[in-house]
Formats: structure tokens, C-alpha cells, sequence
């Protein structure tokens, strides 16, 4: 049963991104298929698939996954197909950052993150950069397109802070990074100002 | 938490009267999405938005107190999978929003007014999405039976008060929506995942209530 949910995914998610095309992303917003359960599929902190116990070690197919994974508004990740749905446990973002280009200086840096499972984010307004804090513990994020998002991985992450620079906002100096134009601040967002109480 | 000690910790956080119409119908909501995100704070500046209810139901359970909370029908347009308060939008039928929200509960879920008593009305909540949410707070006597409209509803389940309540559970999380980063609070208990608006009213009452 669920070695047969799953094998109808993988031919679904074949059949959609040959669809899609080699360049495009196979539109699993516009799916709204039923609910088929938990087959124990998983996205460790590091960023591994896992299906049951077992690690997903063909990177095409993690690779295929991940272009039908979606994030609902029940916060829960989905992986897609028009006809199926079945829940993936993230534990914490479904991408890793795992590569960054910096070209240009100043105002005009451009940051490219590559992730894992190969998507290219050129860090700015549609893609920023930003943090969560379990404590005082940041994790840093940058978005990958719809509701997903990738974990900056340590060692990219401390490259990025090498690039950090101060810069003056509402009369206050932020230590922070730009890329394409955009200043994104790595100090923690909730400790800001009154509004953030 | 002592037996009824909550009664007094959230007496002091709620009005037992109405807001006034203009705080209903013509400000801006006391507190909303825009508290987290300053960019938002004038988003609906010139518009009346419409009020909904919402029922923060405290069912009183010997053992301790629980919180009423549903996840809505994936058969919704709006907010389908989210985790909310019983509730819904005041419709010009409504004698009162109170009147609202005891139907919009006993329709979605079958509890009847019966089984509860009225705490008193939380700060409303300007909500990104454009309404304005006035939160009821009432205590729900235990031994109800639910009735589930699921055209509505996907499931209703119970979070202790004890656990949303604790502030060491809220986390700010970010995300982008229609090209913004937006901030949320996020509070996860096992299965569930309480974001957004409801998380934000949870916040609020610990806020004027559990402040200690």
C-alpha cells in the first residue's frame, strides 16, 4: 500500500516535470489533490530524505521530490502530484544552502545561494534573506520559492557574516549584509524596536 | 495552575462590555498582524474592515484547563488547514457580535450556549487578510458533545491553557508572502501548528493575563 503510494508519486512527479519542461517547475499550486497519508517520508535538520529508515541516497530523485514538495497553511509539508498528496516531515527547512557566490561590492553585492537539491537563489527583494531564534540560537534562512525556504548551512553562514557591514536605518546602526540592492540585517528582528515589545 | 486561578488572571485581561462601535467598525484594530510587521501598521488605514468573532473557549476540566481550537475544512477558500478559534464573520442578522459567535460555534462544532459562560471581549485583532477579529473569552463547562459541520471544519482538539500560555512556547517565525517577508508567532504543540492570527490573540491574552 504504501510502496505503492509512493511509487504512484515518483511517476506522478516524473510525468509533471516532463510536462513542465526541462526549465520550469511543475505547478503544484494550481493541485488540489486528496489527503493519502503519512508513508513515513522525512527531511532531517541536515537536510537527508529519508523514506521509513532508510536514507534517500539517489540525488535525481530527491532532486525530482523536491520540485513537488509544498508547504500548506496547516504549516505541514506536502509532497504533490495532481492526484496525490502525501505528508513529509521537515524538521527544520526542506533545503540547505550548501553553496554562495558574492560578486560585486557595496550597495550592489549580489549574493547567490545554491541549495542541496540544486535550486539557485539570488538573494534580494523577492528572495531574502532572514532569521529565526529557538533562545538566543539564530538560524539563518533564505527563501526558495513558494512557501520554502532553505537553512543556511554553518560554513556558508559564516562566510556571510564575513561579508557583513553596518548601516544606518531610522537612526540606527544595523550590522548586516546587502545583496542586489537590498540591506538585510543580521541582527535579531524581534528585539528591534516597542512594536517587537 | 491552582483550581480557578486563571478565572482571575484572565478577569483582568478582558472587558466584560462591547467595545464601542468605533473600535469595532472605524479604527484601527488594538492590536493585529501589524505589531510584528511595522509596514502593515497602515494597510487598511481607509477602509471600515469587516468584523468577525472568535470564541476562546476554556473548557474547565478538573485536571486543568484546556483551549478549544479547530482546524479548519481543506474545502475553505480562506485559511483552508489553518488551525483557528471556533468564529466567523458578524453578519448584519447578528443581534451582537456575541450573538455571532455563539452561533458561528454551535454551526461549526455543536457546542451550545449552554455550556458556556462569558469571560468577557479580548483587544481586537487587525488581521493582514483585512477583518476585524474580536476575541470572546469564555469558560465551557466539560461534558459537551461535539457535532462537526465539516464543511467547515477538518477537526476539533483541545491545547492546555498552561501550554499557550507559556511564552517560552512562542516563536517568532518569518516567511514571505506575495513577494513580503512577514513576521508570525508560532506556537507547535505535537501535531498541531497554531500560526498567524490565532497565535497572535493566544499572545495577546498571555501577554495581559499571564504577564507574571
Amino acid at each position: 500500500m504504501t510502496e505503492n503510494s509512493l511509487q504512484n508519486v515518483i511517476k506522478g512527479a516524473e510525468k509533471a516535470s516532463n510536462s513542465a519542461g526541462a526549465e520550469s517547475l511543475p505547478p503544484v499550486d494550481d493541485w488540489n489533490p486528496p489527503y493519502c497519508g503519512d508513508i513515513g517520508m522525512r527531511i532531517t535538520r541536515d537536510g537527508t530524505w529519508f523514506y521509513g529508515d532508510s536514507a534517500i541516497g539517489r540525488e535525481k530523485l530527491v532532486r525530482l521530490f523536491s520540485t513537488i514538495l509544498r508547504r500548506d497553511e496547516d504549516e505541514c509539508y506536502y509532497l504533490v502530484t495532481p492526484v496525490e498528496k502525501i505528508l513529509v516531515t521537515v524538521e527544520d527547512a526542506p533545503f540547505i544552502a550548501t553553496q554562495m557566490d558574492v560578486t560585486g561590492d557595496g550597495e550592489t553585492q549580489k549574493i547567490t545561494f545554491i541549495t542541496n537539491v540544486g535550486d539557485v537563489c539570488a538573494a534580494g527583494q523577492d528572495l531574502p534573506i532572514y532569521f529565526e531564534f529557538e533562545g538566543e540560537q539564530p538560524s539563518p534562512y533564505v527563501h526558495v520559492r513558494g512557501r520554502l525556504r532553505a537553512k543556511i548551512a554553518r560554513p556558508v553562514f559564516y562566510r556571510l557574516v564575513d561579508l557583513a557591514v553596518t548601516h544606518q536605518q531610522d537612526g540606527v546602526d544595523y550590522l548586516g549584509v546587502w545583496s542586489d540592492g537590498v540591506f538585510f540585517s543580521l541582527s535579531r528582528v524581534d528585539k528591534l524596536g516597542p512594536d517587537y515589545g | 495552575m491552582a483550581e480557578f486561578e486563571y478565572r482571575q488572571k484572565i478577569a483582568k485581561a478582558v472587558s466584560p462590555e462591547l467595545p464601542p462601535e468605533q473600535v469595532l467598525y472605524e479604527g484601527r484594530g488594538q492590536s493585529g498582524d501589524f505589531q510584528l510587521n511595522p509596514v502593515l501598521r497602515d494597510l487598511h488605514k481607509n477602509r471600515d474592515l469587516p468584523l468577525a468573532t472568535v470564541l476562546i473557549g476554556v473548557v474547565e476540566y478538573e485536571e486543568a484547563p484546556r483551549v478549544i481550537l479547530t482546524r479548519r475544512s481543506e474545502k475553505l477558500k480562506k485559511h483552508s488547514g489553518q488551525v483557528a478559534f471556533p468564529g466567523g464573520k458578524v453578519d448584519e442578522t447578528d443581534p451582537s457580535p456575541l450573538d455571532a459567535v455563539l452561533r458561528e460555534t454551535e454551526e461549526e462544532i455543536g457546542l451550545t450556549a449552554g455550556y458556556i459562560d462569558i469571560a468577557g471581549y479580548l483587544e481586537t485583532f487587525e488581521t493582514g487578510s483585512g477583518f476585524m477579529v474580536l476575541p470572546v473569552v469564555a469558560y465551557v463547562r466539560p461534558g459537551f458533545e461535539l457535532k462537526i459541520n465539516a464543511e467547515e471544519v477538518a477537526d476539533v482538539f483541545e491545547v492546555p491553557l498552561n501550554f499557550l500560555m507559556n511564552r517560552e512556547n512562542h516563536h517568532i517565525k518569518q516567511d514571505v508572502w506575495n513577494g513580503q517577508l512577514r513576521s508570525y508567532y508560532s506556537m507547535s504543540h505535537g501535531q498541531h501548528h497554531i500560526w498567524g492570527v490565532t497565535a497572535g490573540i493566544l499572545r495577546n491574552l498571555s501577554e495581559r493575563a499571564f504577564d507574571d
